[in-house]
């Protein structure tokens, strides 16, 4: 696989943009610290929704890599390290990946997508990390405990979660298009 | 703020671990993980827990910050042995009005959570002796090989090492939006959850549109200067394998060969 120059820089800035999002709200509680949800889903989905799946992807891929090496970019405690893999929420990580991915297909597919589409393709990439998320947290538990949680139990713990979830696609969905308009990519 | 983001875990030393390369030390994490793992019994527990102790008595007083890796585990380690300690049935050890611990179940949930703390403080160790940078371009080599199937190993060296140059650029960008959005007018603490998000569309629309183009600024300026990618692209510190390396290399592999041993050809 090959990348263009002005690929690279792109996926590393989005990584980046990531990183930043998850460390400032670490850093600024006077502005942002009353927020009572995660902004990490909402750049994911907007990964692929600016710079396409593939793009998209590898820029989520690059920043769960940059909190594997041990920087201290993600949302919860310790920030980084190999060690996050253990932790049973590690799944909802790997899934920005995917839910880049799922965004950046859908909008792709039409050439001059109208708000509807941004909205579709971000509500789908919020599902797909809750595709990832919860088999993993489930895995998880189970290994932990040595016996089977149901399924729905977690689930039901998810919901609230969940239309947080919706109203940040929205808002996503209108964040992507305008990005898109004002820098006239692809 | 800024250079606790880019230095992470890493706490720099002259140890011996800190020495060695950084492609032998993941692989050396591998393997012992998988050593820890599969060590049968609480002998094998006894065997990994020296095992990992002689590798932090190597790093000295550096171990302390291990310990910091256990923050993210310490409640889910605690649920997990005392569920395994009063659900497993067997000979009571102590008993209260409603469950009983058993010795069995004591036994099982120290094993779990054993192996789960020394994986953990083996893991750690690695993050504080090797900086993100080494480790980045130690997983480059290693995924080297994988470049046939298509692995884009360089790039996503490069994507990383650009990303963690972005980080401090854009976070002072962040908080310039920050400041003239709210002189401005704008404001993100108070409302309701559904206002606080939709305040959230003046401060990252700017911060998307100005990274990206500037994202496309050094794109031009990297190809200027003609970078083309890997392609016959030389480093400036080869990682070399020296001998220390082959000797911690071949203990990790005797510590595996024991477990497995130990587990599946009975002594």
């Amino acid at each position: 696989m090959r990348f263009t120059t002005r690929e690279m820089t792109m996926v590393a800035t989005m990584a980046a943009i990531m990183a930043v999002v998850a460390i400032i709200f670490r850093f600024y509680p006077i502005v942002f610290g009353t927020v009572p949800f995660s902004l990490l889903p909402f750049i994911a989905v907007l990964a692929g929704g600016i710079l396409g799946a593939r793009l998209g992807a590898w820029s989520m891929t690059v920043y769960v890599l940059m909190g594997l090496v041990g920087l201290p970019v993600f949302a919860t405690e310790p920030y980084g390290g190999i060690v996050y893999v253990l932790k049973p929420t590690f799944g909802f990580i790997i899934g920005y990946i995917a839910a880049a991915y799922v965004s950046g297909m859908i909008i792709k597919r039409k050439a001059d997508a109208g708000i509807l589409t941004y909205v579709l393709a971000m509500l789908a990439g919020m599902a797909a990390i809750y595709i990832c998320g919860l088999p993993y947290l489930y895995l998880m538990l189970n290994l932990y405990l040595g016996q089977a949680v149901a399924f729905y139990k977690i689930l039901v713990g998810m919901a609230p979660f969940m239309i947080f979830d919706v109203l940040k696609a929205l808002v996503a969905a209108a964040v992507a298009r305008s990005v898109v308009k004002r820098l006239a990519y692809r | 703020m800024l250079g606790q983001i880019t230095l992470g875990q890493f706490i720099p030393g002259q140890s011996f671990i800190h020495q060695l390369n950084p492609v032998s030390k993941i692989m050396i994490i591998l393997i012992s993980g998988t050593g820890i793992l599969i060590a049968p019994g609480l002998t094998g527990l006894t065997v990994s827990a020296v095992y990992v102790l002689i590798i932090m008595l190597c790093i000295g007083k550096l171990a302390l910050f291990t310990l910091r890796g256990l923050r993210l585990l310490w409640i889910i380690m605690l649920f997990t042995f005392f569920f395994h300690a009063l659900t497993v049935p067997g000979d009571p050890a102590i008993s209260f009005v409603y469950f009983d611990i058993t010795w069995q179940g004591l036994e099982k949930a120290a094993l779990i959570m054993g192996k789960l703390l020394l994986v953990v403080l083996l893991i750690s160790t690695l993050t504080v002796t090797t900086s993100p940078v080494a480790l980045t371009h130690g997983l480059e080599q290693l995924l080297n090989p994988f470049k046939r199937v298509g692995v884009p190993a360089h790039e996503l060296a490069m994507m990383t090492s650009i990303a963690l140059r972005f980080i401090p650029t854009i976070a002072i960008e962040a908080d310039i939006i920050i400041k003239a959005q709210q002189s401005r007018g704008a404001d993100f603490t108070r409302g309701n959850p559904v206002n606080r998000i939709k305040a959230l569309i003046p401060f990252m629309v700017p911060l998307l549109a100005g990274s990206l183009r500037r994202a496309e600024e050094l794109a031009i300026a990297m190809e200027a200067r003609c970078y083309r990618g890997g392609i016959n692209r030389t480093v400036m510190c080869p990682l070399l394998m020296g001998a220390k390396d082959y000797l911690a290399l071949s203990l990790a592999t005797f510590f595996l060969v024991g477990a497995i041993v130990q587990r599946w050809i009975s002594w």
